[in-house]
């Protein structure tokens, strides 16, 4: 397999369904890997009609979560990392942000109604409140603190020269909800093509837990792991940490149906390694990883 | 990539504001200002968010539609009556038997517009509806939702119980381009380097950007004070120094209605000014209820609204996907329009913006804009120019899903 970093300049806000309280709609402040794909897989679909829908399912889907980063100049942004996941004393942490200090310099809500077309007025019950997160810091517009979103993302060698057709700097994707109305907008900045050195695991796909097939990489000296991909539960492996239920839709009726759905568990939390060739047995699927069967 | 340009269309939309426009935030108090406008939360400079544009030019483009079919539409049960396996196949049937009355290739004669209902602008009010039952099908208070077939529902999307169907035309915030102030020499537009850069219509790095910014000093692309190169101008209450800078600027795409913008009306100001000045130069009015027994104001009722003033020049941009993306999407679907009867409609119907307008007090003298969308090759909505590229194929409904 073959991976490449993709560092993405954000153009537009962009909200990431998380949860609903009444009619506020929270954000995710990461982009989730099966987000990613779908975005890329939409776009892709685009530039060659939707003929291919089953074929094209499957080009995507060994990518990673994106996590933000703040500062990304063009000469060397390709040695940038991004805010990493963490938990520190209960709280959610990206990089050094706490959550809320994320949120508090980066994500904005708007409050909006739909209106009844005939009268013109606003409709009953239609009030509701999303968050975004904005492409730039609004604390202090005078710096230049741009959101740049990096991820891995790893092609199958029968499917890299597709791949390379599309994936073209400057290339456009419409990420997340409102993509209609002005959100979503990510712009390829960077895309850097990650080489193995003597036929060892690139460095730089280690840092983000990953063998060259996706499986999850241990070092020998490790004896616990922060994880950057959602990790699939199982009463076989220790955690510090949070559990999700994580559900992948069918977005094409109006009542999405869960086409898998399954308790990870959280980026950020902490993984005690007590076997390693347990925790060596998953590979990575859209921001996942699952255990191989 | 080139493909892809087979595939969807760029145009940007420019608009002027001929009333003050009113977007409400719904409920925020800031500063002075009672009922505030919606502002973009980096730069707080007041805009036209995307969903208000798209959610009334779905509107005017369904207004638009049955003002020209309303004759020519059957009754429901007429069609439902047709052989056929599904609503599509009805349609198409009835439409064969009644080729006189729906006659050409025009985006108002898309087949599925044979079912359109002016409820298809707005929210859906059935959405838990099947597809094919969509079109009659009421909710408890006897109102019908989206039809699910017509160029509107095809266009601007719909979402049905067993399809949710995401539109055609992705519409971008409309961001103010130039902005209206009153000087010593008249009224002066106002703008930034970096808003015509983003527009486009300015691609020359300048030489000394950071200087100017360090120093605010506002550019003028000509004299304006006895032949002088430089001198002051107050841009509202702020007073800054001005100098003449030789700058082109591709003007002559903003032609909107009669109005065109030249050269001696612009003053490009410095980008961390931008801002203070737009929000100091809104329109600002204190109003107050009257009480209809006494007819004097009501105690408690002063209020203060802020708006985008009249002669503001926005601009934004428009993405239309053609349908031949679509193909082998679902079969669901149906036919699907083009871009060239996309782009028509909504052609079409923006001249319900310069009379009906957009945004809130729209029955008070605010909202109306005229609004023009440009492409790379054929300027504003002229349809002698249109179409003869992009439709190869006269029968408007002949793409689609098959």
């Amino acid at each position: 397999m073959k991976w490449y970093k993709l560092i993405f300049k954000q153009n537009q806000p962009i909200h990431i369904g998380s949860v609903k309280w009444g009619v506020i709609n929270e954000t995710e402040i990461f982009i989730p890997g099966w987000t990613m794909w779908g975005a890329l897989t939409n776009q892709f679909l685009r530039t060659i009609g939707f003929s291919e829908i089953e074929r094209a399912k499957k080009l995507f889907e060994h990518i990673t979560n994106f996590y933000p980063a703040v500062e990304c100049e063009k000469v060397r942004c390709s040695n940038t990392d991004p805010l990493f996941p963490k938990y520190e004393k209960g709280d959610f942490y990206l990089g050094d942000y706490p959550e809320e200090k994320f949120k508090f310099e980066f994500v904005d809500t708007i409050v909006s109604t739909a209106i009844e077309p005939l009268l013109r007025s606003t409709k009953d019950e239609s009030l509701h409140e999303f968050e975004f997160i904005l492409p730039k810091s609004k604390q202090d517009i005078s710096s230049s603190k741009q959101l740049y979103w990096i991820g891995l993302i790893g092609f199958e060698d029968d499917v890299i020269e597709k791949a390379k057709d599309f994936l073209k700097i400057s290339l456009k994707i419409y990420i997340g909800g409102d993509s209609k109305y002005g959100f979503g907008e990510l712009e390829l900045f960077s895309l850097d093509e990650l080489k193995s050195e003597g036929g060892n695991t690139p460095e730089e796909v280690k840092k983000w837990d990953l063998d060259e097939d996706g499986h999850l990489f241990l070092d020998d000296n490790d004896n616990s792991l922060i994880l950057k991909h959602f990790f699939e539960f199982s009463h076989e492996v220790r955690f510090e940490g949070e559990v999700k239920l994580l559900a992948e839709f069918d977005f094409t009726q109006n009542n999405p149906k869960v086409e898998n759905a399954g308790y990870f568990v959280n980026i950020g939390s902490q993984i005690i390694i007590d076997d390693k060739n347990i925790l060596k047995n998953h590979q990575l699927f859209k921001g996942k990883l699952i255990k191989n069967r | 990539m080139d493909k892809s340009n087979d595939f969807v269309k760029e145009f940007k939309i420019y608009g002027m504001a001929t009333d003050p426009i009113y977007i409400g935030t719904g409920g925020y108090t800031t500063g002075r200002v009672d009922n505030t406008i919606v502002r973009d939360p980096i730069t707080k400079l007041p805009k036209i968010p995307g969903s208000s544009l798209a959610g009334t030019w779905r509107y005017y483009a369904t207004l638009e539609l049955l003002s020209k079919i309303k004759d020519k539409q059957p009754k429901f049960s007429d069609i439902k009556n047709l052989n056929g396996n599904t609503l599509n196949d009805k349609i198409k049937e009835w439409i064969k038997q009644n080729s006189s009355n729906w006659p050409n290739n025009r985006w108002e004669y898309f087949n599925g517009n044979v079912v359109a209902k002016i409820t298809c602008a707005g929210q859906d009010n059935t959405p838990q509806e099947e597809l094919s039952n969509s079109p009659d099908a009421t909710n408890k208070e006897g109102k019908t939702g989206h039809c699910g077939h017509c160029i509107v529902c095809k266009g601007f999307g719909f979402s049905k119980k067993d399809l949710s169907w995401q539109g055609m035309i992705f519409f971008s915030d409309l961001n103010i381009l130039f902005f209206p102030v009153f000087t010593r020499f008249g009224t002066k537009w106002i703008t930034t380097k970096e808003m015509l850069k983003n527009a486009n219509l300015y691609g020359e790095e300048p030489e000394n950007e950071q200087d100017e910014n360090k120093d605010l000093v506002c550019i003028i692309l000509e004299k304006i004070e006895d032949g002088k190169v430089d001198g002051h101008i107050n841009l509202g209450w702020i007073y800054l120094p001005y100098k003449v800078g030789n700058l082109s600027i591709n003007l002559k795409e903003i032609k909107i209605g009669n109005f065109e913008l030249t050269e001696d009306k612009i003053v490009i100001v410095p980008e961390s000014l931008f801002s203070q000045i737009v929000n100091s130069n809104l329109e600002v009015r204190t109003s107050v209820s009257i009480d209809p027994i006494t007819g004097a104001a009501k105690e408690g009722a002063l209020f203060t609204s802020e708006a985008i003033p009249r002669g503001t020049i926005f601009y934004g941009d428009l993405r239309i996907f053609d349908r031949s993306v679509f193909d082998g999407l679902s079969d669901k679907v149906g036919d699907l329009p083009n871009y060239s009867m996309l782009k028509n409609a909504l052609c079409d119907s923006k001249h319900f913006f310069e009379t009906l307008g957009i945004g809130g007090m729209t029955t008070r003298g605010f909202g109306r804009i005229v609004l023009e969308i440009n492409d790379k090759n054929t300027n504003n909505c002229d349809k002698d120019t249109q179409g003869k590229s992009e439709e190869s194929n006269n029968n408007p409904n002949g793409g689609g899903q098959k």
